[in-house]
């Protein structure tokens, strides 16, 4: 990976003045702030027109945070710039596994630590590389974490897209075969902790059932969806454990003793109508990748 | 999410992608993604026809080359029904994924495209549009 060349003179440290100050953890001028700063650390780091910050995957309810190109090829950031935000934490760590399932799987994965000390160790367990830049936008160092996370998480490839083209397309990839004969679901597989789902979700035998209404507009179920892909991409791939329950899991895969089953999304009909963003079919899409099977019928 | 930045997302996906960054076609992609982004200032139908049109000459043009990348370019591949068969052929999609985008983008299109007077609704334009960018971008996460 070439060195990253960065202005003479860093950020105009202005820009993350406003957050420091703040305690808040999510007023609006704080978000708009931590956007601007992390755009500004993305034009240090790519350079103007090599990235795209928040990109819009048409599989994630939230992707990384950056994405953008390099000479070496596609590089993903997650950027924390807040000593509270817990990069190993429930959501985050499941917001990585499916950015890692959903892009290119030559991708590098970078955690970049803004203003604030590295995370517990198994905070970096899903990441190819840390780098520790301040507040000023300069990259003081970068540690390579090896390819671990790459190598597991590209054996989970073939049996994620399976559930995927099984939960969005309705029909089981010839490779599943019999569910029946390859074992037990894995999010059977560890005692489960299903966290906050919204209030139209249940667990069900260890599986997701949600039934949103049938006039929630896809703006305010975007958000909820990502909550439940969170959930089940957690249950899912053993993330309670880290980098160890991933590993297990496609271990398991392989030897076709267990096998990533299906959740499940009954939204009645696509309430495509009242869709805010231009991407209507976005939320069922995404909970598809992550196992929700989209039960739903047309509006003709 | 707005076109913008669906668009920005598939431009940089498209140029940092191992099998395109070496396509002599790469420029041409992303002009077209360019005119896509023009074209959203372009009043309602106008504009939404070519939307349709440029997502689909960027979503073609790539996976063809995609496909000449990967050694799987045959003179039979003449469009993108032809091109999502090869994928399916070559394990990168499933029958039920390929038999789903037939209908909801190449079916949708050539109604739209070769129909005189075929108007999409902003409804139907979105949905197509969104759908072949979905298609272009989980076949490049997999390739």
């Amino acid at each position: 990976m070439r060195q990253i060349t960065l202005p003479r003179e860093g950020l105009d440290p202005g820009i993350l003045e406003p957050i420091e100050r703040q305690t808040e953890p999510f007023s609006y001028s704080r978000i708009m702030h931590r956007r601007q700063y992390v755009r500004a650390l993305a034009d240090a780091g790519f350079g103007p027109g090599n990235y795209v910050t928040y990109p819009d995957h048409p599989l994630l309810v939230r992707g990384p945070d950056v994405l953008g190109r390099l000479e070496s090829g596609l590089v993903a950031w997650f950027v924390y710039s807040s000593r509270s935000a817990n990069p190993g934490g429930r959501r985050e760590s499941a917001r990585i596994l499916l950015s890692r399932l959903a892009l290119p799987r030559e991708t590098r994965f970078v955690m970049v630590l803004a203003g604030r000390e590295y995370p517990a160790p198994g905070g970096l367990e899903l990441v190819d590389e840390a780098q520790v830049w301040d507040l000023r936008g300069r990259m003081l160092e970068r540690t390579d974490l090896g390819s671990e996370a790459a190598t597991v998480t590209s054996e989970l490839r073939r049996y994620q897209t399976d559930r995927f083209a099984e939960a969005w397309a309705g029909e089981p990839a010839p490779s599943l075969g019999d569910r029946q004969r390859r074992g037990q679901p894995t999010f059977g597989l560890r005692p489960q902790e299903f966290g906050a789902l919204p209030k139209w979700a249940q667990a069900e035998e260890g599986r997701i059932v949600a039934t949103p209404a049938a006039q929630v507009s896809q703006s305010r179920l975007l958000p909820q969806i990502g909550t439940l892909a969170a959930t089940a991409a957690f249950l899912d791939f053993g993330l309670d454990v880290g980098l160890t329950g991933v590993r297990a899991t496609a271990e398991m895969l392989t030897a076709g003793s267990a096998h990533l089953a299906l959740h499940s999304l009954r939204v009645g009909h696509l309430a495509v109508k009242t869709a805010r963003t231009t991407d209507p079919l976005k939320a069922y899409r995404a909970a598809a990748f992550a196992g929700l099977e989209v039960d739903y019928q047309e509006v003709p | 999410m707005s076109t913008k930045k669906r668009v920005a997302t598939v431009r940089i996906l498209v140029s940092g992608h191992a099998s395109l960054t070496h396509s002599p076609r790469l420029q041409a992609i992303l002009g077209e993604l360019n005119r896509l982004e023009s074209s959203a200032k372009v009043p309602k139908h106008n504009g939404w026809l070519l939307g349709m049109l440029h997502t689909t000459r960027a979503l073609d043009t790539t996976l063809r080359e995609v496909l000449a990348h990967k050694g799987w370019l045959e003179p039979k591949h003449t469009g993108l029904g032809s091109y999502l068969i090869e994928f399916k052929q070559m394990s990168v999609l499933t029958e039920g994924e390929r038999s789903k985008w037939q209908g909801s983008i190449v079916d949708k299109r050539n109604k739209f495209m070769h129909t005189a007077g075929a108007i999409p609704t902003q409804l139907e334009n979105d949905a197509i549009q969104s759908e072949m960018e979905a298609c272009l971008t989980i076949i490049l996460g997999r390739v």
